[in-house]
Parts: structure tokens; C-alpha cells; sequence
């Protein structure tokens, strides 16, 4: 390769290591475990580093960095699958801490709130971080395939396959994650001027 | 239950499945009715749908704050 075509062309690690932060944001979101997030974090970044004469400048440092972080990400997932499994019956059994919103009829309690026009909050940057703090009080599993389904796009099967848990599961931990997640921004956001 | 009332507590499961596959037609049909007559679930249907495009943008989200530290 010529010189010209290595400075125009070629991605530098240090254009690399700006990433790293919010590559380990979006591997936390995912795993929720630090030396897991930075050795993912970490082999990407090595990767992109050996790769970068394929990285074909279409599409944005960060989206190429991102697609790779998917992928080790999915296999630290893969590879700690059989542990969690486990797991995920322990939290599944607590299924129905929901119940406390419903009354014997099975009709809300209470009827949840109107958030107006909750979309003025898509550009407000705290609201972001509060979005944040409500995954992070997740149980990890739930947030995990909330993460995988929301984050990453896949569908119910393919986070089946990668996760090694039932579709009926996967349902129910998908309820929960978006139960708790509305009932934690109506409290930490859209209620708390109520 | 009666296949065509849902309760508020059967409507949130099946507002929450409907984002991630295809409702049988009865369910879906329940489902709008319910969402038609009751304004808490039909307020929760809106809100996840907010959620799922909150979600989307979480990581630009953080692409911007990036930018900004660094610039």
C-alpha cells in the first residue's frame, strides 16, 4: 500500500481509542460486568486495529466499531450461556412481582399516567441517563435480553438461540424489563413534577 | 376469563408481546378492543412504544455526548 493511500484510507488507533468509552457503555448495557465489558471492549479495539485496511470508509468509525462489538459481545453471551441458564429460572420466579398493579379483577390499581408528548425527552440529554440508571436497576438477565432485543435489533428466536433460553422465558423477561422501565421513567421523569 | 375481555393484567402481557412477534388474530383483535375501551392500557401501549424508540437512540445518545466531551 502507498504511503498516500495509508494516511487517507487507513484508520488510526488513536481514531480507535476515542471510541472506547462508549463502546464499553454499550458493552455494560449488555453484560453488566466490567472485566467482561472491557475484554470485549478490548478485543474489538485489536481487532479493528488488525482489520482496519477493511474498514471500506462508508460507514462511520463508530457504526464499523459498533457492528464488530456485537459480535464479541454475542460470543461472551454464547460462551457463558449454560451459567445463566441457571440463572434464569432463579429470576423468573419472582414472574408476578407485578400483581401489586393490579387489583382482584385483574384492572390497575392505579391507571398509569399520561405522558403527554413523551418524544420532547428524546432530545434532552438527561433523560438518556435516567434512561441508563433505569437498565441498570434491572435484574441482569432481563436487562440482558431487553438490550439484545431493543439494542441490538434481533428478534425472539435468534435471542433464544445466543441465550439458550425458552422463547415463553425470553416473553417474560421482554413484559418485566418494559414494566419496570415505564414505571421507573414515570417516577425518575415524565411524573417527577407530579 | 372470556376469550374476548381481557383484564388490564392479560392486555399488558399481550401489549408487550405484540412487540416482538405476531399476535394470533384473537388476541390481536381482544387486544385492540381492550386497548379501544381502557385509557391506562391504551396510555401503557403508548408508552412502550416511546420506550422502543428511546431505546433506538440510546447509543447516538451517547455519540453525541462523546462528541461533545471531546470537541
Amino acid at each position: 500500500m502507498s504511503k498516500a493511500q495509508e494516511s487517507s484510507t487507513q484508520v488510526k488507533s488513536h481514531e480507535l481509542e476515542e471510541h472506547r468509552a462508549s463502546l464499553f457503555k454499550f458493552a455494560m448495557l449488555h453484560l453488566r460486568n466490567e472485566a467482561q465489558a472491557e475484554d470485549v471492549v478490548q478485543e474489538t479495539l485489536l481487532a479493528a486495529m488488525q482489520g482496519a485496511e477493511k474498514f471500506a470508509g462508508n460507514s462511520s468509525v463508530r457504526t464499523w466499531l459498533t457492528g464488530i462489538l456485537k459480535h464479541k459481545i454475542l460470543d461472551q453471551i454464547r460462551k457463558s450461556s449454560r451459567e445463566r441458564a441457571a440463572e434464569i429460572h432463579y429470576d423468573e420466579d419472582s414472574s408476578e412481582d407485578f400483581d401489586a398493579l393490579f387489583n382482584e379483577r385483574g384492572a390497575y390499581a392505579a391507571v398509569p399516567a399520561e405522558w403527554g408528548s413523551p418524544d420532547t425527552a428524546l432530545s434532552q440529554k438527561n433523560f438518556f441517563e435516567v434512561l441508563e440508571r433505569c437498565m441498570q436497576g434491572l435484574p441482569a438477565n432481563t436487562a440482558r435480553v431487553f438490550a439484545m432485543r431493543e439494542i441490538m435489533g434481533l428478534d425472539t428466536v435468534e435471542i433464544c438461540k445466543e441465550t439458550g433460553i425458552s422463547a415463553t422465558n425470553c416473553g417474560v423477561l421482554l413484559y418485566r424489563a418494559r414494566m419496570a422501565l415505564r414505571l421507573c421513567l414515570d417516577q425518575r421523569w415524565f411524573g417527577r413534577n407530579r | 376469563m372470556s376469550k374476548f375481555m381481557l383484564t388490564c393484567k392479560e392486555a399488558s402481557r399481550l401489549t408487550s408481546e405484540q412487540f416482538d412477534r405476531k399476535l394470533g388474530v384473537g388476541q390481536w383483535l381482544a387486544l385492540r378492543m381492550h386497548l379501544r375501551l381502557c385509557q391506562g392500557c391504551s396510555r401503557v401501549n403508548r408508552q412502550f412504544q416511546f420506550l422502543r424508540r428511546a431505546m433506538s437512540q440510546m447509543l447516538d445518545s451517547a455519540a453525541d455526548k462523546d462528541g461533545a466531551e471531546g470537541g
